[in-house]
């Protein structure tokens, strides 16, 4: 019986030392090809595109590479919203990192939201008190449970953990400064139309918050910044609650004297099914349209 | 609630602290309670249909016993007046009697499960037949779902039944002790079908609290929580994800998810059994093994003497031996071959048990699958000796025996395709794609790798997958072959299980879904 | 018949239903012991007995039988 109570306490000793391990030092793992520790190690970039997936598939680094002087870095996770952006920012520039310029996503979508952990990969790449910070802003959400606790720091990211060797080489050749390299084919308009748009009402007091905290945060650490949708497919674009949403984020950047850039001045047509692979992914046409269109908005300024 | 849930962990420990402080004479009530609570909890609608197949087979039981004992007195009493011929003319209107009260019993009982289980299956076939016709009527489906355990208990029951009637145990006259037998807990949602011979002789009597019992009882559960949340609902991801959508895949990624689905529903089902008979064991009751290593068998007909085995043993007394042991099939085997019952009596069985495993063609094409690989096993057994003897092959030859077996996993794997695709139509597509094009490509590979396009950890979680496969591969291979040295080693096991399974256990659904944002 | 007798043959049958001409039974040989018996032959086995000797088993019977010694005394019972 002894035998049977160490060994059952050995187990919970050991996995809490490798969360601990994981949470505390992940961070410190080589992670060269996209993510905020790679931003980090640049020291110094130029111009960092901070957003979500969409942003992430819109843009071309390559593109950028050629066409505009300095270094251009892509930093998006998944299901980016402005609450995390500003953390990811925060801690960024904390570290020392010097950024000319953030073009930000303009992302409507994102802003209904409560605190959410959409990619794990943000728990890997950040430092616990950045872990921490959010996880306090997730536990206030009214459906908050022990395991989503138990998910967030114990179960994120083992699988990347135990196949690191392997996984780190095969996903980072993806990836370019944090771009992806894929090129997809777009898609047709019945397909398209076919999808269903799911766009939350409201704007959130968090990320209404976080938004302020990111300008305010430029402005403390002397950065240029402006703010870039991704045009959406019509169906999503014309969608009464991201209209709404759209405009209220605009009148809020607007009011604190942001520039910003909406779909609307940009000369992208979002009825052409070709540039898209879905109502809010570009194929590999409609992102080198829309990083011309950012290239050229980033020279005026 | 399931086996691994907090509810269950809440009820399992609650029940065995009572179990061993209570006087011990009364540990069978508290577990026909803790059954029934169990029930009630799991599938509370469907207490109705555990009552009625309990007490119409405890009557059966009794009925059948009480014309037993008739029969004997008669005969015993009337030993000196009764010549021989009247003595089987006795023995013969008692079994007359007897086989009444067991058609009742029977058709009552498995009329129940016919009618949940397949009354919508029928009537979809029969409409089918009326557009043959040129009819065109839609029979009223009803959507119900099923009580939990139907095919299982009722199995059980009618097994019960069917020793009774034969005279191989006595018929249980304490209608809560026969309850027992047929709701216990641990067997009820999945098996094992156990025989009541070997159950009441443990279920009634008392039990001393024995911490080594008690220990292997955990070790066993702690196998099936490791098989089942480390290893098959990891693989159940790929799986499903392919299988949901098979017109979507190329034939790699779906030979990928048919070979995980043989390792994911081994590991599932095993280890559903496993915490079973661990929780079983930690009451102090042993219950039947139903699996034997199954992917180390050598041909189709052991593969069903180490897969799910009690439903085989339950099918070869109940079902198979009485047909080819049948007036009939005796007659159409004298007039034909001898061969002839064997074979009806085994496309019997495996028709039964492609429908027993649910109510759709797919399953039914699964199990004349297996049948048919069966009766030719059967019929040209003296082929493949010749052939082997002909061809020099030495059949201890280990690589011989490797031969075997990935033969065997083979043809096994490619009834599961059957068996895991959601109809017929896509199980022929990935048949189809899986053998003919099959492009062995690095783009194809890619693709096969991450099914999950946008989430780039899904090269992690393959990763994983695969290195949870390659370990229950180990040990089995290390089982098999009597190689100990691991085995012996249970407190480090548990270390390394436990480990696992907070680690990498999938507990249900990730809390952060990735929103495509 | 005397036991002896029983059990010879018992034995032509064993070797004409397994087809091998080398088998040798005796009381305590049980399925594991005799290369192709299993349960698909045990019917073939029990129906071939029952034809030799003119007895009927029942099912019960020959669901528990375990070794040739018992079908011995069955026969032994019935004749």
């Amino acid at each position: 019986m002894k035998k049977t109570i160490i060994s059952i306490v050995t187990s919970f000793f050991i996995v809490f030392a490798i969360v601990m391990l994981k949470n505390c030092f992940s961070y410190m793992l080589p992670n060269d090809a996209m993510g905020i520790r790679a931003v980090v190690a640049k020291g110094h970039v130029n111009q960092l595109f901070l957003g979500a997936s969409a942003f992430r598939k819109g843009i071309d680094v390559k593109m950028l590479e050629e066409e505009l002087s300095g270094e251009s870095f892509v930093l998006t996770y998944n299901g980016n919203q402005p609450y995390n952006m500003s953390l990811e920012l925060k801690e960024i520039l904390e570290e020392g990192t010097v950024i000319d310029m953030v073009i930000a996503d303009f992302n409507p979508s994102m802003i209904s939201e409560d605190a959410n952990l959409s990619d794990k990969r943000l728990l890997w790449d950040t430092k616990f008190s950045t872990k921490w910070e959010l996880w306090n802003e997730i536990s206030k959400r009214e459906d908050a449970t022990f395991y989503m606790f138990y998910d967030y720091f114990v179960l994120s990211n083992n699988e990347y953990m135990v196949t690191y060797p392997l996984s780190y080489p095969l996903i980072s050749k993806r990836y370019y400064r944090g771009g992806s390299l894929d090129d997809d084919a777009g898609s047709t308009e019945d397909e398209l139309l076919d999808l269903e748009v799911v766009e939350k009402p409201g704007f959130n007091n968090l990320q209404e918050k976080a938004i302020t905290e990111i300008i305010s945060i430029c402005n403390q650490y002397g950065v240029k910044l402006i703010f870039v949708e991704s045009p959406r497919y019509i169906k999503m674009a014309e969608n009464i609650n991201y209209k709404e949403k759209s405009k209220a984020l605009a009148q809020l950047l607007k009011a604190s004297g942001t520039e910003y850039y909406c779909a609307a001045d940009l000369d992208f047509d979002n009825k052409n099914a070709a540039y898209y692979t879905d109502l809010v992914h570009m194929s590999g046409e409609g992102k080198r349209l829309f990083t011309s269109q950012i290239i050229q908005r980033i020279k005026e300024q | 609630m399931t086996f691994v849930s907090f509810r269950f962990i809440i009820f399992l420990s609650s029940l065995l602290i009572t179990y061993f402080l209570i006087p011990k004479k009364y540990q069978w009530c508290l577990l026909l309670l803790g059954s029934y609570v169990f029930y009630a909890f799991a599938s509370p609608h469907f207490l109705v249909f555990l009552f009625i197949s309990t007490i119409v087979t405890y009557i059966c039981g009794v009925k059948l016993e009480k014309l037993s004992d008739a029969c004997s007195k008669r005969l015993e009493e009337e030993s000196d007046v009764l010549t021989k011929e009247q003595r089987k003319e006795l023995k013969m209107i008692f079994m007359r009697k007897k086989k009444l009260v067991l058609i009742i019993c029977l058709v009552i009982n498995i009329g129940v499960l016919g009618v949940l289980k397949y009354f919508n299956f029928f009537m979809d076939n029969v409409s089918s037949m009326l557009r043959f016709c040129g009819i065109s009527y839609e029979f009223p489906n009803i959507s119900w779902l099923l009580p939990l355990g139907i095919s299982f208990y009722t199995f059980i029951t009618v097994g019960y039944c069917i020793d009774v009637y034969r005279e191989m145990c006595k018929a249980q006259n304490n209608i809560f002790k026969y309850a027992l037998f047929v709701s216990f807990f641990p067997q009820i949602s999945q098996g094992p079908i156990n025989r009541y011979n070997e159950m009441s002789v443990q279920l009634y009597e008392e039990h001393s609290f024995d911490h080594i019992r008690m220990q292997n009882g955990g070790y066993r559960v702690l196998i099936g929580i490791f098989k089942k949340v480390v290893v098959a609902d990891r693989l159940g991801i790929y799986v499903n994800r392919v299988y949901g959508a098979p017109l979507d895949y190329d034939g790699l990624s779906l030979l990928f998810a048919t070979v995980f689905y043989a390792v994911q529903i081994y590991c599932d089902f095993s280890g559903y059994m496993d915490i079973a008979i661990g929780v079983s064991e930690m009451v102090g009751i042993k219950m039947e093994e139903n699996f034997n290593k199954p992917y180390f068998s050598r041909s189709i007909p052991e593969y069903w003497r180490r897969w799910h085995i009690t439903l085989g043993a339950w099918f070869k007394d109940y079902l198979f031996y009485p047909v080819i042991r049948a007036d009939w099939c005796k007659k159409i085997g004298k007039k034909y071959k001898k061969t002839v019952p064997t074979i009806i009596g085994l496309l019997v069985v495996w028709l039964t048990t492609g429908l027993w495993h649910g109510a759709s063609w797919h399953y039914v094409i699964h199990g004349l699958y297996h049948g048919t690989l069966v009766i030719l096993s059967f019929l040209f057994a003296s082929v493949f000796n010749n052939m082997k003897t002909k061809l020099h092959i030495n059949e201890n030859a280990k690589l011989f025996h490797i031969f075997q077996m990935m033969r065997t996993f083979v043809l096994v794997d490619i009834s599961y395709i059957f068996f895991r695709a959601a109809n017929l139509k896509e199980a022929t597509y990935i048949v189809n794609e899986i053998i003919f094009h099959l492009n062995p490509s690095k783009e194809a590979l890619k693709t096969a790798l991450l099914p999950f396009t946008e989430d780039n950890t899904a090269i992690a979680f393959f990763g994983v997958a695969m290195l949870a496969t390659a370990g229950v591969f180990i040990c089995e291979i290390l089982d098999y072959n009597h190689i100990t040295v691991f085995k012996k080693h249970k407190y480090l096991n548990v270390v390394i299980m436990l480990t696992l399974i907070l680690l990498f256990g999938m507990f249900g659904q990730s809390s952060f879904i990735y929103m495509q944002y | 018949m005397s036991r002896k007798e029983i059990f010879e043959r018992i034995n032509i049958v064993f070797r004409d239903v397994f087809d091998n001409g080398d088998i040798c039974i005796e009381e305590e040989t049980t399925a594991v012991d005799i290369k192709g018996w299993d349960s698909l032959m045990h019917i073939t086995l029990m129906d071939a007995i029952e034809e030799e000797f003119d007895i009927k088993f029942d099912m019960k019977t020959i669901i528990k039988l375990k070794n040739v010694g018992e079908i011995a005394d069955i026969i032994e019972e019935e004749i």
